[in-house]
C-alpha cells in the first residue's frame, strides 16, 4: 500500500508514493542513497540513526517515512555547506572525538537539534542531549568537549 | 528492521478514527507517538494487520485550563517538559517529563501513549496518579471518564476496550502549599526505563508539623503503576518525624509487588523505594517547614 507525500530533505523538494510501512530510515539510506545514517538497534534505544525532523532530533528507526509528509528533514548529509564542513564536524574532527565513526552522525544530529535550541549548553545540558546516543568504541569525554568547543568559538565570534 | 506490512489509515478527525477504531479495534494498532508500538511491531509482538496513524488528530495536542488542567493525549512529552504554562501550574508533570527516556523519544512520544501502553514503568502514571488525574476516553458511543487509579489492570493491559481510546487528561488544581516530587532510578541503558519510582503529592501543617495530605504512587514495583493507600493513610495526621517516615517507608513495601527482571532484583527494587519515599517525603516537609 502506497501513499503519496511531499518532503524536503537536505534542501531538496521529494514527491513520491512510498510504501506506508517503510521507516524513514529505509527511505533515506535505501530510496535516497543518503547513507551517512546508520541503522545500529533499529529499536530506538542506541540513537545512531537520528536525523533531524523539523529541527528535532528523531529515531529515523521509529518513524514511518509517510510521517515526514509535509515535513523538513535533515542528515548528516545536510551539514556541509558546499565545500566547508558544519562546525560541529570540524570539531569533532579537531578533538578526535571519533573512533570507528558509526554513532558519529548520530551524535553530530543530536548536538545540531541542541545548539539550534540552545547555543551555549553547559556541560550537563549537552549530556542530557547526547542521552540517547550511545558510542561503544571509547567514551563521550571528546564528544562532549567538542560540542562545547562549538558553543565556546561561536560565543567569541 | 524492517516492519511488516499493515493497512494504513490516516483519519484527518476524532470522529474519523473512532469510527475506524470501531471496524478495525480488534486487529488494529493505534500509532501515536509509535515508540513503544514501533519496536514492538518490529519484534512482532505485536502483529497489526491495520494500523491506525493518529498523528494528524492535532486537536488532541493541547495544554490548557485554569481550575482544572487538560492535557491533550497527543501532546509529546517534550511539549510537556518544555512548557512553561505547566512550570507555573503543574511542575510535577514538567519534571516527570524530563525524566522520561531522552530527546529524541521525548520529541515524539506522547502522555497518551505513555498511559495507554500499561507499562508498570511508565513514567507519566505514578505522576497522574498522585495528581488525581482523570482519563477521558472517546469511542463512537460518546466520552466517558475513568480515574487514572482505576485505569491500569495488568501490564499492557487496561480498562479501554478495542474501540476506545484516550482523548484527554484532566487534572485538578492542587491546594496551596501542597508540593510534589518525581524520583526515578533508571536502568543503565539509554532508554533509562525505571528500576524503580515514586511520585509524592504532600502538604504539611507549618506551625505543628502534622500531615495534612499525603499521595503516594509507585512504579515497577507491581504488575501495574499503583497508590499506596495505606502508606499515605498511615501519614495523615502524623508529626513528622523519623521514626514516622522510617515506617511510612516499610508499609510502603507491604504495599507492593516487586519482582526480579533484567533492570533489578527485588532486593533492590526494595531497597530503592524506601528510599526514595522517605528522601521525596523529607524534602517535601523540609522545605515546607523551613
Amino acid at each position: 500500500m502506497k501513499k503519496r507525500i511531499e518532503v524536503t530533505v537536505n534542501s531538496e523538494k521529494y514527491e513520491l508514493a512510498i510504501e506506508t510501512h517503510k521507516l524513514l530510515l529505509e527511505f533515506l539510506r535505501d530510496d535516497l542513497g543518503l547513507t551517512g545514517t546508520k541503522e545500529s538497534c533499529g529499536m530506538g534505544e542506541c540513537g545512531a540513526c537520528t536525523v533531524l525532523l523539523d529541527g528535532k532530533a528523531v529515531n529515523s528507526c521509529l518513524i514511518l517515512a509517510v510521517d515526514a509528509d509535509r515535513k523538513v528533514i535533515t542528515t548528516i548529509e545536510g551539514l556541509a555547506k558546499e565545500q566547508n564542513l558544519d562546525p560541529l564536524q570540524e570539531s569533532f574532527i579537531k578533538m578526535g572525538a571519533i573512533q570507528c565513526g558509526f554513532c558519529t552522525s548520530g551524535m553530530i544530529m543530536s548536538a545540531k537539534a541542541l545548539l539550534n535550541e540552545n547555543p551555549n549548553p553547559d556541560i550537563s545540558e549537552i549530556k542530557k542531549a547526547l542521552a540517547g546516543n550511545i558510542c561503544r568504541c571509547t567514551g563521550y569525554k571528546k564528544i562532549i568537549k567538542a560540542v562545547r568547543m562549538v558553543a565556546d568559538s561561536q560565543k567569541t565570534r | 528492521m524492517k516492519l511488516r506490512k499493515f493497512k494504513y489509515y490516516e483519519p484527518q478527525g476524532l470522529e474519523e478514527a473512532l469510527s475506524l477504531l470501531d471496524r478495525f479495534g480488534h486487529v488494529a494498532a493505534i500509532l501515536a507517538g509509535g515508540t513503544d508500538l514501533v519496536p514492538l511491531m518490529k519484534q512482532k509482538t505485536v502483529q497489526a494487520k491495520h494500523l491506525i496513524n493518529i498523528k494528524h488528530l492535532t486537536e488532541l495536542d493541547f495544554i490548557r485550563g485554569d481550575s482544572m488542567l487538560e492535557i491533550g493525549a497527543l501532546t509529546t512529552i517534550r511539549g510537556i517538559e518544555k512548557s512553561d504554562f505547566l512550570q507555573k501550574k503543574c511542575p510535577l508533570l514538567r519534571d516527570t517529563a524530563g525524566r522520561i527516556g531522552y530527546v529524541q523519544i521525548r520529541n515524539v512520544g506522547t502522555i497518551g501513549g505513555n498511559i495507554c501502553n500499561a507499562s508498570p514503568a511508565a513514567d507519566f502514571a505514578p505522576a497522574l496518579m498522585v495528581l488525581d488525574a482523570t482519563v477521558e476516553i472517546a469511542s463512537v458511543d460518546g466520552k466517558k471518564s475513568a480515574s487514572i487509579n482505576s485505569f491500569f489492570l495488568n501490564p499492557g493491559e487496561t480498562i479501554l476496550d478495542k474501540n476506545e481510546m484516550i482523548t484527554r487528561f484532566w487534572i485538578p488544581r492542587t491546594d496551596e502549599g501542597t508540593r510534589c516530587i518525581f524520583r526515578k532510578v533508571p536502568s543503565g541503558n539509554s532508554s533509562g526505563l525505571a528500576i524503580a519510582s515514586v511520585a509524592v503529592l504532600s502538604s504539611v501543617d507549618k506551625v505543628s508539623g502534622v500531615v495534612r495530605e499525603a499521595r503516594i504512587a509507585v512504579g515497577s514495583m507491581a504488575p501495574t503503576p499503583i497508590r499506596c493507600f495505606k502508606t499515605e493513610k498511615l501519614l495523615v495526621g502524623e508529626k513528622i518525624s523519623d521514626e514516622i517516615l522510617n515506617i511510612a517507608s516499610q508499609k510502603i513495601v507491604e504495599e507492593t509487588k516487586p519482582i526480579s527482571d533484567i533492570r533489578g532484583s527485588r532486593e533492590y527494587r526494595i531497597h530503592l523505594i524506601k528510599v526514595m519515599t522517605k528522601d521525596a517525603l523529607m524534602d517535601i516537609y523540609w522545605r515546607n517547614l523551613s
